[in-house]
């Protein structure tokens, strides 16, 4: 645990001292997806809703587990890392604690602006809360940037082209998400469904980039 | 030989149809510096992975102060100070703020790192720096990963070019820290292509060629080798061998020898003894290219092309 709390203090820290670009840029994004979420936040359009959220987390968090994960390998500071006397479990949790924190900060604020922005366009507060189901859009939020968090911890050790990262975390969820769409048209699901094949569906990518973590492919150079 | 710290017993290693290591043995004992030397692509950096548990030998076995460095024992990893071609550090932190993240995974409290800050590093400019460490230079960098590797004391070293960018001053400094790691009782492997390095620094050379490890020369524990040309009369040799406190040998129309570290008064105790004794020196100066030679000798003898260097 206090490997994990290390990893993860490492990276928050060197977030905050990130170049000011940087947090441009993620104020950009946040600004502009809010707008897109205020534009439906109301009952008819949750699910939509949600999938719009879903959608937010992939490109959050497989960014994040882009610049924590792929980058390093590439640059090579990988392989000091592993050596520097932490378990590499507690490497690879610390970092997908980072990429999920780090989403979940963005997701938050985005959630802020995106109420603020419908309230500016004259939406009743009291009745857009209660019409959304916000245990349920957490739930599908966090389960979903779980499951990037460690596909990207995944794909990191396995692509050979880094620059495929993003669009294959997205084909990943897509195909999650699109597979639990097209059984819903045939059956009714459950709310709980989708969140719960989200996270299941992130274990199992949790225990793949455990198991390409243990071996020596995680320092093998990426081919650009 | 003293306890046993690194044994590396017929290693092979392959990368798919290309084999890098065909049969590889090396023991290491405690209070050793080895010099890793071969040419690009020889296979030195893939020993050193070997050794820090990043590779898997395909056959043979590896051992450092008896742990097997594939279990990647986080325990094992405590024990190891470590330079490597990336120098792993968190480009947007500073390098305090890099050293505190490594010493806290080296189970360092903070007043330890202070301590070994103030000790061993103070006036080094990099390291009081509250830059970032991405905007540092070359040898900057490097300062830095020696101090991240030195930190702790550890009982083993694995240095993979730790000279490159390094000024004269830290050079020495850098020098300074692997003497006193030797006496401290530690063992370093050092692999470089900086010849000089590998002859102030290392007990023994090993050449990497052809997948074997072939050991090359003694490099007289850090001494500094001299040459003095002059005639071959055996008063001459005694002299130098009473002044150097080494027995010198005569080849290529000089006399060559090693002068223990330190002795600053050795050389001109020596030219005045023989300057005395009525011998025409014709030149005298420091053996430096006593290694490069060697390997020149070696690869001459085996055919192949050195391209590795200074």
């Amino acid at each position: 645990m206090r490997g994990m709390l290390t990893v993860f203090g490492n990276e928050w820290t060197g977030f905050l001292r990130s170049d000011r670009s940087v947090f441009t840029i993620y104020a950009i994004l946040v600004l502009v997806w809010s707008i897109v979420l205020a534009s439906n936040m109301n009952l008819l359009a949750l699910d939509a809703n949600i999938l719009w959220w879903v959608f937010f987390s992939v490109v959050v968090s497989s960014n994040f587990a882009n610049t924590t994960f792929v980058s390093e390998r590439l640059t090579g500071s990988l392989e000091i890392v592993l050596t520097c006397g932490l378990s590499r479990m507690a490497i690879l949790l610390g970092k997908i604690a980072y990429v999920i924190f780090m989403s979940v900060v963005l997701g938050l604020l985005c959630y802020a602006f995106g109420i603020l922005w419908a309230l500016i366009a004259g939406e009743d507060a009291v009745l857009m809360l209660q019409t959304m189901n916000l245990a349920q859009l957490i739930l599908v939020y966090l389960s979903a940037c779980f499951m990037n968090a460690c596909c990207g911890a995944w794909l990191s050790v396995h692509l050979t082209n880094p620059r495929l990262s993003h669009f294959a975390n997205l084909l990943v969820l897509g195909l999650v998400v699109g597979g639990h769409a097209v059984i819903s048209t045939l059956t009714p699901l459950s709310a709980w469904v989708l969140p719960g094949v989200l996270c299941a569906a992130g274990v199992l990518f949790l225990l793949l980039a455990a198991r390409g973590f243990a071996g020596e492919k995680v320092v093998q150079p990426f081919t650009v | 030989m003293p306890e046993e710290v690194i044994s590396i017993q017929n290693v092979r290693r392959s990368f798919g149809t290309t084999r890098v290591f065909s049969d590889v043995s090396l023991a290491l004992g405690t209070s050793s510096v080895y010099g890793l030397v071969g040419l690009n692509g020889a296979g030195k950096t893939t020993l050193l992975r070997i050794l820090l548990g990043l590779l898997k030998p395909d056959q043979g076995q590896c051992r450092v102060l008896g742990d097997d460095p594939w279990r990647h024992e986080p325990a094992y990893y405590r024990k190891l100070g470590v330079v490597l071609e990336h120098n792993g550090f968190s480009g947007n932190l500073s390098a305090c703020q890099n050293m505190e993240f490594f010493a806290r995974a080296r189970g360092l409290d903070r007043q330890a790192l202070d301590t070994y800050l103030a000790g061993r590093w103070s006036g080094v400019a990099a390291l009081e720096k509250r830059q970032k460490v991405k905007y540092f230079s070359r040898g900057e960098k490097m300062q830095c990963a020696l101090c991240r590797a030195f930190m702790g004391s550890p009982p083993v070293y694995f240095l993979d070019e730790p000279v490159v960018a390094l000024d004269v001053k830290a050079y020495d400094h850098f020098c300074g820290l692997v003497r006193d790691a030797r006496e401290g009782g530690a063992t370093v492997i050092i692999s470089s292509h900086q010849l000089d390095a590998i002859e102030d620094l290392c007990d023994t050379v090993g050449i990497l060629e052809n997948g074997t490890l072939t050991p090359l020369a003694e490099t007289g524990a850090g001494g500094t080798p001299w040459l003095v040309r002059c005639e071959n009369r055996p008063e001459y040799g005694a002299a130098i061998a009473d002044a150097a406190g080494a027995k010198p040998a005569y080849a290529r129309g000089a006399w060559r020898f090693t002068v223990p570290p330190g002795d600053r008064e050795a050389v001109p105790r020596l030219v005045a003894k023989l300057a005395g004794m009525g011998c025409a020196i014709e030149e005298v100066r420091e053996n430096s290219d006593g290694l490069r030679e060697s390997i020149r000798r070696h690869y001459g003898a085996s055919g192949s092309t050195e391209r590795g260097g200074r």
